[in-house]
């Protein structure tokens, strides 16, 4: 599902433009299918109110420009939005907060039967039981458990499975790994590359964790005020450091430290992933510097 | 006398299930500690016990002499530690900031004339002195967690203990938070701050690493962060530039000195 976003602006409190700011201003943005696509900016820069536009969860404005997925024109009236959510899988910050049910098995349940109501309880036992598992955990142990009698890593992946259970090709998560320990969040990244591998063909994440974004995306985009300031690979984001440190944001520690060398003359080459970051550095100590 | 004297102290939410083991340290005046672990370490639970929001099941907890198993010094010992938590939305109580960082103070019985001099002095020990009409309501993440820092600070206590306060905040509103815990530190306040990044750690005296409920470990950052075997029992990691320099080295790639930083790889790489 290809997400098209074309000169977009959105301003709450719409009525009363005097006393308002636009919190997104002209933006025009195209995530391919199979981008693992990061949303960058500061806070209040407008990122949330965009990944919200994708799923229909913030309408587009009158004459505040176009968003289509897919086949979806967000703009149309008629836009079935129950079949367009049922393919793009949102998760917020901190989705644990989101589980209410009394067990783990109908919390995991509750979107799929609302996307499908006429599905047979034997087919959505399965799918809940695959998507639990997925999310590593095991799903006999605890299907008749109250999700709040989980830990926090556990209810974070039962929430998940709530979202992934409907298998969305598209999956937009809101800072997903904050509150988990460096353990935890390591995991669930490796979780999210699973995802990505099988029914999740896009994945976008709004994240302030630079170090996770040029690790784990093929592309990302800039937000500062409500517009984007950059677009493109963590390796030609990263390489503007006046644009991120102007956009309020930090340097990823391999960017960092390419720019440090390059000050003392050193040029690295690299995508910024930790990987390439050593195998560029080891190349050019073989080179006989450094 | 340490400020504060933790000695075997075990806690457990549940029969059979102790959340905190035998634990024991001292926190001398003026210290700034860190406690890091994973999620479920014990880290929150301990946090409680120092303010005596919970009461330990064996073992004691001292503040300033004041031990939390006397029910008669609760009120000494609260008014002595205050607990920051990581959502200062739910911290926050009044609709104006003035109110809200008034509202300990007027609590404890603090003089009306006082209480404007110590909203005076919190709000600008959080550097937010600008914001006294303002609404909670209308600021940022890290400009809310200063308000909730500044209503503790207003109890005037002794020892801040930070429960993983900046979770939610952005690194701007981290930065913020810690330029906080720097101008506390200077004017004596000792602060306790529990902390998944493993960066804030590093600006600590001393950090303890916390794992299924038992210290495991305490000592200097670098002393810490040097102990791979210590961190890896912990399931903790070392600091991104940490691991990158162990990378490198492993590549044949000559790393000299301690690597904590991007700063510090900066540097070494240089060389």
């Amino acid at each position: 599902m290809r997400i098209t976003v074309e000169h977009l602006s959105y301003r709450y409190g719409e009525k009363d433009k005097n006393l308002t700011v636009p919190a997104l201003c002209d933006v025009s943005l195209e995530i391919n299918e199979g981008d693992f696509f990061g949303i960058i900016g500061k806070t209040g820069s407008g990122k949330s109110t965009f990944v919200q536009h994708i799923n229909g969860l913030i309408k587009v404005q009158k004459d505040s420009g176009k968003v289509t997925v897919a086949d979806f024109d967000l703009t149309d009236k008629k836009c079935d939005y129950k079949a367009l959510r049922s393919r793009i899988g949102m998760v917020f910050q901190y989705p644990e907060y989101q589980l209410f049910a009394e067990t783990v098995k109908e919390d995991v349940g509750f979107g799929l039967k609302n996307f499908r109501p006429d599905i047979k309880e034997d087919e959505a036992e399965r799918l809940v039981k695959e998507a639990v598992e997925l999310c590593g955990l095991n799903y006999d142990a605890i299907k008749d458990v109250s999700p709040f009698d989980l830990s926090g890593g556990q209810k974070r992946r039962v929430a998940i499975a709530g979202v992934i259970v409907s298998k969305p090709e598209v999956l937009v998560l809101d800072e997903p790994a904050a509150g988990l320990d460096p353990k935890g969040k390591e995991e669930f990244l490796q979780l999210l590359v699973k995802f990505h591998k099988t029914f999740a063909k896009t994945i976008i994440i709004v994240s302030h964790d630079m170090d996770l974004i040029a690790e784990y995306c093929n592309r990302a985009a800039v937000f500062k005020g409500g517009r984007i300031t950059a677009v493109g690979t963590p390796k030609e984001i990263f390489s503007d450091y006046e644009n991120v440190i102007d956009c309020g944001l930090q340097l990823p520690v391999t960017a960092a430290v390419v720019k440090t060398l390059k000050e003392k003359g050193v040029n690295i080459d690299c995508d910024f992933t930790v990987n390439s970051f050593v195998a560029a550095v080891k190349r050019f100590k073989d080179g006989g510097n450094l | 006398m340490a400020l504060l004297e933790v000695q075997n102290v075990s806690y457990s939410y549940e029969k059979n299930k102790p959340v905190l083991k035998n634990v024991s340290f001292r926190v001398e005046e003026g210290e700034h500690v860190a406690v890091i672990g994973h999620n479920g370490s014990g880290k929150s639970t301990l946090a409680k016990l120092l303010n005596a929001l919970l009461i330990p099941a064996s073992g004691t907890v001292t503040v300033d002499g004041f031990s939390s198993a006397d029910k008669k010094s609760l009120f000494e010992i609260r008014k002595r530690v205050g607990l920051v938590f990581q959502n200062p939305d739910n911290q926050l109580v009044a609709s104006i900031v003035e109110d809200d960082v008034a509202f300990g103070p007027e609590n404890i019985g603090v003089k009306r004339e006082e209480i404007k001099e110590r909203i005076d002095f919190a709000l600008s020990a959080v550097g937010m002195q600008d914001f006294l009409k303002a609404s909670p309501m209308r600021l940022s993440g890290g400009q809310k967690q200063r308000i909730a820092i500044a209503g503790v600070l207003a109890l005037k206590p002794k020892i801040l203990v930070l429960d993983e306060s900046t979770a939610m905040l952005d690194p701007a509103g981290r930065a913020e938070i810690a330029e906080v815990v720097k101008t506390l530190k200077k004017d004596g306040v000792t602060v306790i701050s529990v902390t998944h990044y493993m960066d804030e750690a590093m600006t600590a005296d001393r950090i303890f690493v916390l794992s299924k409920g038992e210290i495991i470990k305490t000592g200097s950052p670098k002393e810490v962060f040097s102990d791979r075997e210590t961190l890896k029992a912990a399931e903790l990691c070392v600091p991104l530039a940490t691991s990158i320099a162990d990378k490198l080295k492993e590549n044949g790639v000559d790393v000299r000195g301690d690597v904590f930083t991007a700063e510090d790889l900066g540097a070494a790489l240089c060389v």
